[in-house]
């Protein structure tokens, strides 16, 4: 379960502490669906030396019963497919403005499994891929195309507040 | 061990169509027809770690569930498969070509059928864990079916699919029971109950803590007789909100519960057989995905003997099984929501169970909101917000204080149509007074402050400030800065203020730079020279004159100096080829000019180098190394001294006085301008700068070069052929290099 109490100060530039609540150790930090932490017994943990502007948005999660989803949510795409031996190489391309753009290469290793995950994404975004096996010859197989709808907790929404005459405005930073 | 479609493989779950179609099925167009090939998963896996190349995962069972699964390699040609949580189970032989069910060690219906695809032997891992499968539960399968939209969900929908169950391995499936899966414990609707119409609500004294948020409530009575399936909007712990909308759903009647009434969260699914037609083993197919198929007879039973119930499926036989999920108007939305179905069946007299889910998600528009969430002198508790806009700009009214200060700590989130929300915990503070005027709102302290090491002692500093954090931003740096080995204390170490904007005189000296763009501000320093080992401790913090708030941050950054710019090569040769040395152009290698010679004060001449004395000590030493590079070396000891003092009129251009103490000064235009005190370490002038005055280069052969403006140290550039203007004292009493820096060496 998420920890309660959760809170966050700035020690350095670029550098925060979180602390929160006493909950059931060990604990773990989740940022963007991917574990930065674990094992943690004290209620404190601190993010070092970023170029981030505010402190990234995580969260603790203890070990007490109950699924936390958040982690589960990155905010990216994975392609998986299984390779064969007679291919040299997969390319990976994107549908981007009415055209076909290449957008990675994974090389055949034998491996059997192969995985490709997207650069970040944008929550409901809706990308379109494919994947094409290519051998030695250059020879292209039929492309195998994905499409699929990324559902995950927004980033922080990048703002300025200003205060004037009693009324505070929360603006979009530029 | 079994073969593949043996045993609890024995039966599978496909989907359906139109043979004639010639497109890619899927399952949104599996509205009945004919069985297909495609199955059904229910769980897809992610290879995490890809093992063994010659190893194609074919289907895992339901019974596995969500989690980590491995598959090991016992021997060469042998693996062994452990479900989500559960043991090891026994090692199968598959050898090249073969199709074979790996059974985990904790029951026999949690497998995974597996395919071997060469003969490659397998790295047999005694230690290791294999292969690496992640399960995971799939979104949009024939089962979850499409994600919702908002209109849909705002109106109401119901979604029709058809699978068929097939005895694939060839062996008589008997004793098969389709049923809902239940999503959360049974409870006791023994608080209150819903009327028989309308909204209410139904609360229990047991926990509803493992139920979904919002969802579908089973109502049945004690004995288990269903009595109506209901929707719950929202839910506590121990009560469940129904609106009338959410009322007889699933082929059932709003009904009147009773305190003794049992309730189960369940999928907002119910289930249905159909019998093939015999000819051709079809069974009907609807024109939408939005079409009731008829002649149904539907079921929402939530244990094996209640649901749908098969006695026996032939080999080789199919059976069509339907499945309607129905939306109600204004249903929550979320982005997962489950759709579950549970089996049991017998092959060759062992009994299997297993599960199949999907999942899908629903939208709401209206819950997209920027939402501000605001604590008073305290952290916001996030549990409401004050403020909310589908849009930028938000605005909100604060309200001043009937006395003193309040402090405004406020948080800005992003929630989007799924109901998922952003979870910053950045607090933005505005402090205002009793008369509503933001008062002393506090600065934000600047980032990335680093100390850079560069040559000959010299330390970069560097900070940027973002003013766009603070209201009212800062203005000024205020530099701390030790060599004690102690971090700056605030109210006691001394500190230099420096303007975050750029004056734009664009005279002088200007080692602090400031880039406008977006509010943000750009320090950066040169400080030193300092000597090696020097432990230097800075701390930099951001003001706003206009008030005098100062950043609060006092963490200091370090940087122990142990830079140094390494001596110049000596004697440089050149050379045709092998052949015969080529002599430099007049190469002054070794000369010396007096200046004094009782205390036989000199200056000395070296390759690319001039060095200052007086006796055995050194005053100074000058290089040049490139056309735009000199440098003047100053030994550790001594100190540079600013210093308006007027000594007066003086003799010649390199005026010894013998003191005590001894005393060289340096003239200009017949005008002492510096002080050079041999006997105390001390260089005198009125400015140290460097590069801020033209040099005349080459104004006449010699170490120093005087004109009516200027006193010019100079050293001999042996590869250009005469002589380079590496120091100067002007009339002013400025002393630089050009466009040198000013060293000091240990």
């Amino acid at each position: 379960m998420a920890v309660s109490g959760l809170s966050v100060t700035k020690i350095a530039g670029g550098s925060w502490r979180w602390t929160w609540t006493a909950g059931t150790t060990p604990y773990r930090v989740v940022w963007r669906g991917m574990q930065v932490a674990a094992g943690l017994t004290t209620e404190q943990w601190e993010w070092y030396g970023s170029d981030l502007l505010e402190p990234p948005a995580i969260e603790v999660l203890d070990a007490a019963d109950g699924e936390a989803l958040t982690e589960a949510i990155p905010p990216y795409l994975t392609l998986q497919w299984r390779g064969h031996d007679n291919a040299a190489a997969y390319r990976v391309e994107r549908y981007v403005s009415s055209a076909w753009t290449t957008v990675g290469q994974v090389t055949e290793s034998g491996q059997g499994y192969y995985r490709w995950p997207t650069p970040d994404l944008v929550d409901g975004e809706t990308p379109i891929y494919r994947v094409i096996a290519v051998d030695l010859l250059g020879n292209e197989s039929t492309a195998v195309q994905y499409t699929g709808t990324l559902i995950c907790y927004p980033e922080p929404p990048v703002i300025n507040m200003t205060y004037s005459g009693g009324t505070l405005t929360v603006s979009a930073r530029a | 061990m079994p073969d593949a479609f043996a045993a609890a493989d024995g039966l599978g779950l496909y989907m359906t169509g139109v043979e004639t179609d010639a497109s890619v099925y899927s399952p949104d167009t599996s509205l009945g027809g004919v069985r297909l090939v495609h199955a059904v998963a229910p769980l897809r896996w992610y290879v995490e770690v890809a093992r063994y190349g010659n190893v194609v995962v074919q289907a895992v069972s339901g019974a596995c569930g969500e989690g980590t699964a491995y598959i090991r390699a016992t021997a060469t040609g042998s693996l062994a498969f452990t479900a989500p949580g559960d043991t090891e189970g026994s090692a199968v032989a598959i050898a090249n070509g073969e199709t074979k069910l790996l059974t985990s060690g904790g029951s026999a219906s949690k497998w995974v059928r597996v395919t071997r695809t060469s003969a490659t032997a397998f790295p047999v891992d005694s230690y290791s864990t294999g292969m690496v499968l992640s399960l995971v539960k799939p979104y949009s399968n024939l089962l979850g079916m499409p994600n919702v939209s908002h209109a849909d969900r705002a109106a109401g929908l119901s979604n029709y699919r058809a699978a068929m169950l097939w005895a694939h391995g060839g062996l008589d499936v008997t004793s098969v029971a389709v049923w809902i899966r239940t999503l959360g414990t049974q409870r006791t609707s023994d608080g209150t109950q819903l009327s028989g119409a309308g909204s209410g609500t139904i609360t229990t004294t047991g926990s509803l803590a493992d139920w979904p948020t919002a969802g579908y409530c089973r109502v049945s009575n004690s004995g288990g007789t269903l009595k109506e399936i209901v929707y719950y909007t929202s839910r506590t712990a121990t009560s469940l909100t129904v609106p009338a909308a959410g009322r007889g759903l699933l082929g059932t009647s709003a009904t009147a519960g009773a305190n003794t009434d049992l309730i189960d969260a369940v999928p907002g699914i119910r289930i249905g057989w159909e019998a093939p037609a015999t000819a051709d083993y079809t069974i009907q197919a609807v024109a939408t995905s939005t079409t009731a198929p008829s002649g149904i007879t539907w079921s929402t039973g939530i244990t094996s003997a209640t649901g749908l119930t098969l006695a026996t499926l032939s080999a080789w036989q199919s059976y069509g099984l339907w499945i309607h999920r129905q939306i109600p108007a204004g249903a929550t939305a979320s982005h997962r929501i489950e759709n579950a179905i549970n089996l049991s069946y017998v092959v060759a007299g062992v009994t299997y169970t297993s599960t199949i889910s999907g999942l899908y998600a629903m939208a709401d528009t209206a819950l997209a909101l920027y939402r501000l969430y605001a604590g008073e002198d305290a952290s916001p508790t996030f549990a409401s917000p004050v403020a909310t806009s589908a849009t930028l700009p938000l605005t909100h009214a604060l309200a001043a204080p009937g006395a003193g200060t309040r402090d405004y700590r406020l948080v800005c989130r992003y929630r989007n149509a799924y109901g998922l929300e952003s979870f910053n915990l950045f607090e933005r503070s505005i402090k205002i007074n009793a008369a509503g005027a933001q008062v002393n709102s506090p600065l934000s302290e600047p980032d990335g402050v680093t100390l850079t090491a560069k040559s000959g002692g010299y330390v970069d500093l560097d900070a940027t400030y973002y003013g766009s954090r603070d209201d009212t931003p800062g203005d000024t740096w205020r530099v701390y800065a030790t060599t004690t080995g102690a971090d700056p204390v605030v109210g006691v170490t001394s500190y230099t203020d420096y303007p975050m904007r750029n004056s734009g005189n664009g005279v002088g000296v200007s080692t602090v730079r400031s880039m406008w763009g977006g509010q943000t501000y750009v320090l950066s320093r040169r400080l030193g020279p300092y000597a090696w080992g020097t432990d230097l401790r800075v701390l930099v913090r951001a003001v706003r004159s206009s008030d005098s708030a100062v950043s609060s941050n006092t963490t200091a950054t370090q940087l122990t100096v142990v830079t140094d710019s390494p001596a110049p090569v000596a004697w440089p040769e050149m050379f045709a080829g092998d052949e015969a040395g080529v002599q430099q152009t007049g190469a002054y290698v070794d000369t010396t000019t007096t200046i004094h010679a009782g205390s036989n004060t000199r200056i000395r001449q070296l390759p690319g180098e001039s060095q200052f004395l007086c006796g055995s000590t050194l005053i100074w030493r000058a290089t040049w190394t490139e056309s735009t590079r000199g440098i003047l070396y100053v030994p550790n000891g001594w100190a540079l001294v600013e210093d308006d003092t007027a000594w007066g009129a003086g003799a010649g251009d390199i005026e010894y006085v013998a003191g005590p103490p001894v005393v060289i000064y340096l003239n200009v235009g017949g005008t002492r301008r510096a002080k050079i005190d041999v006997t105390n370490l001390t260089i005198s002038a009125a400015e140290f700068g460097l590069g801020d005055v033209a040099l005349t280069d080459c104004v006449s052969d010699g170490a120093y070069a005087a004109t009516g403006t200027q006193l010019l140290f100079q050293v001999w550039d042996g590869i250009l052929g005469r002589w380079r203007a590496c120091v100067a004292l002007s009339s002013a009493g400025r002393l630089s290099t050009m466009p040198a820096v000013w060293q000091r060496r240990s």
